[in-house]
């Protein structure tokens, strides 16, 4: 006899388990003991075969009742580990390397493919090599008394190629899309792409926090920012420069997406920038005027300046001051000029970059007008 | 935040100042009006705890119109809390003692009960005349349309408009009316 009975309190699944005598021995199994069954009890029961007869199993999943203490105890332990994790400043953190299933060797074959490029392998393992593990690695060999034949090669060469690099393609990109821009703005914008916190972002985003063998554990931003320019030259020496220019629009150049670019630059005193911009045009000089105004007499007032030259309105600046309202106004005339104004067209990339990377690449030696002998006649008409 | 960024938050949140002339206007009608500027439901901000109102100036408040025989017939009511305290005024005898009255009762009835209330009717500048104090004149920056065209009466008009006005029919120089 076989039969599965389902008890209403609890979930508990009752075995039968046959015996010979089946009339009279019927042992009666819950879940909870069934678990208790070890070789050595079932042998008790070794004239009864347990398997034999059941054709069908059913699995029933027990719903989970813990004890009332331990959901307290946990939540009391969690909150310990917190405040030990606090005192010791943070967290442990451990480097992917120590954990199971680390190949380095399929770390860097994965690494290539995943952003799509073909790297030498000794170049890539070049770039993600620092002098600090190099140093540590001879020195505890030393000190174990192994001599150390060592074949590492370290990234500062190739650090120092990928930072040319990388100013040379970033600017000759911007130089190509902001057409109308001063050279002083092109300057700024490039500072802020190549600056530490930036290239430090992106590294970290392609996985180079588990690549890089360095000695310092968390990484310093340096050793992001040197692993990362190591990568684009290790990139430029394995597929071209050509690649090696896409890689760095794709994933440096990027990031200036949805940046105001007015943000990072902006002359000091623009007025007088305007007005010498129109003097060197030929045209007549601004004239600013009121064109509404809310709330003079109250804390929370508002003036509308527009910016007229000759009666033809140019732009127009709000303010809680005519001050400030008048010099927004010259601001907004620049951005017009400069064609960077909250409205400008959205940066290219990728397949709309197709057609002008030979101009980008013509560009990267050629700087910008600068703000000083600007000019609308001497810029070029816009590229995209 | 930039500079513009933070002009353009400035200007979003800055308050207008509308003025409406209550010149023969049912001030019933004319509340219902001026009830979302107050509270700032004519701005795509909108919220309801977003305190984005505007001022609204009234002026010719003594000169309102109501419809009908309102003045004669409707009573405002008024208790003190204490005993033998209640008081019915008329709405001539209101507008009598306080020419503002009527209009800034109409206009609290029109804004939704609610905590903001009081705030909103804070921001409603009414004025018996067409005088209106210099602060408050240089803050204005705009004026509400009235809700009933104010007739044009006949000593407005010019002696060449009632000369060239298009007559059907005149009597003859010479006639002698009764």
């Amino acid at each position: 006899m076989k039969f599965q009975a389902k008890c209403n309190m609890r979930n508990q699944t009752i075995f039968a388990i046959p015996t010979r005598n089946t009339n009279q021995n019927t042992q009666w199994f819950t879940n909870q003991n069934t678990q208790q069954l070890t070789n050595r009890n079932i042998q008790q029961f070794s004239n009864v075969s347990i398997y034999t007869s059941i054709t069908a199993v059913n699995v029933i999943s027990k719903r989970n009742f813990k004890a009332h203490w331990v959901a307290p105890t946990l939540r009391e332990l969690k909150r310990r580990k917190v405040i030990e994790d606090d005192l010791n400043g943070g967290p442990k953190i451990f480097h992917r390397s120590t954990f199971l299933e680390w190949n380095y060797d399929a770390e860097i074959f994965a690494f290539s493919n995943r952003l799509g490029e073909k790297f030498n392998d000794l170049s890539l393992r070049a770039a993600l090599t620092h002098k600090s593990y190099i140093e540590r690695e001879t020195a505890r060999l030393s000190d174990i008394g192994v001599e150390s034949n060592l074949q590492f090669q370290d990234n500062e060469a190739l650090s120092q190629k990928g930072g040319e690099l990388l100013s040379k393609f970033t600017n000759g990109y911007l130089r190509a899309v902001f057409t109308q821009v001063p050279e002083e703005l092109i300057r700024a914008m490039h500072d802020f792409l190549t600056s530490n916190p930036t290239l430090e972002t992106v590294a970290r985003h392609i996985g180079l926090g588990d690549l890089m063998l360095c000695a310092d554990f968390p990484c310093k931003t340096e050793t992001y920012v040197k692993s990362f320019k190591a990568i684009v030259a290790a990139l430029a020496e394995s597929s071209g420069e050509e690649r090696a220019r896409i890689f760095v629009q794709d994933l440096v150049v990027t990031q200036l997406y949805g940046q105001d670019v007015n943000e990072l630059w902006n002359p000091v005193d623009p007025v007088g920038n305007l007005t010498a911009i129109l003097k060197r045009e030929g045209k007549a000089e601004p004239e600013f005027r009121l064109i509404r105004q809310a709330g003079s007499n109250s804390i929370l007032g508002v003036y509308y300046v527009g910016l007229y030259s000759d009666k033809n309105f140019i732009s127009e600046g709000a303010g809680e001051s005519l001050e400030v309202a008048k010099e927004m106004a010259a601001r907004e005339a620049l951005k017009k000029f400069f064609r960077t104004e909250d409205s400008m067209r959205a940066l290219p990339f990728g397949r709309q970059l197709k057609n002008i990377q030979s101009k980008i690449a013509q560009l990267e030696n050629q700087p910008n007008i600068p703000l000083s002998e600007w000019i609308s006649e001497k810029v070029m008409s816009a590229v995209h | 935040m930039s500079a513009t960024k933070r002009v353009q938050q400035w200007s979003t949140f800055s308050r207008m100042w509308y003025l409406y002339d209550a010149q023969w206007q049912d001030p019933f009608h004319s509340a219902k009006v001026l009830s979302p500027y107050l509270t700032g439901q004519n701005k795509p901000i909108y919220h309801p705890l977003n305190d984005c109102g505007d001022h609204v100036v009234v002026i010719n408040s003594q000169e309102i119109a109501l419809r009908g025989d309102e003045w004669k017939k409707r009573v405002y009511f008024h208790h003190t809390g204490y005993p033998r305290g209640a008081s019915w005024t008329l709405a001539w005898e209101l507008h009598q003692k306080d020419p503002k009255m009527i209009m800034r009762k109409a206009v609290f009835k029109a804004i939704t009960s609610n905590l903001v209330r009081r705030t909103c009717i804070e921001r409603l500048h009414i004025y018996p005349g067409s005088e209106i104090p210099e602060e408050i004149k240089s803050n204005l920056s705009g004026q509400i349309r009235p809700v009933m065209p104010v007739p044009k009466r006949l000593q407005e008009y010019s002696k060449e408009e009632i000369e060239n006005y298009p007559k059907v029919f005149d009597f003859p120089n010479d006639y002698i009316l009764r």
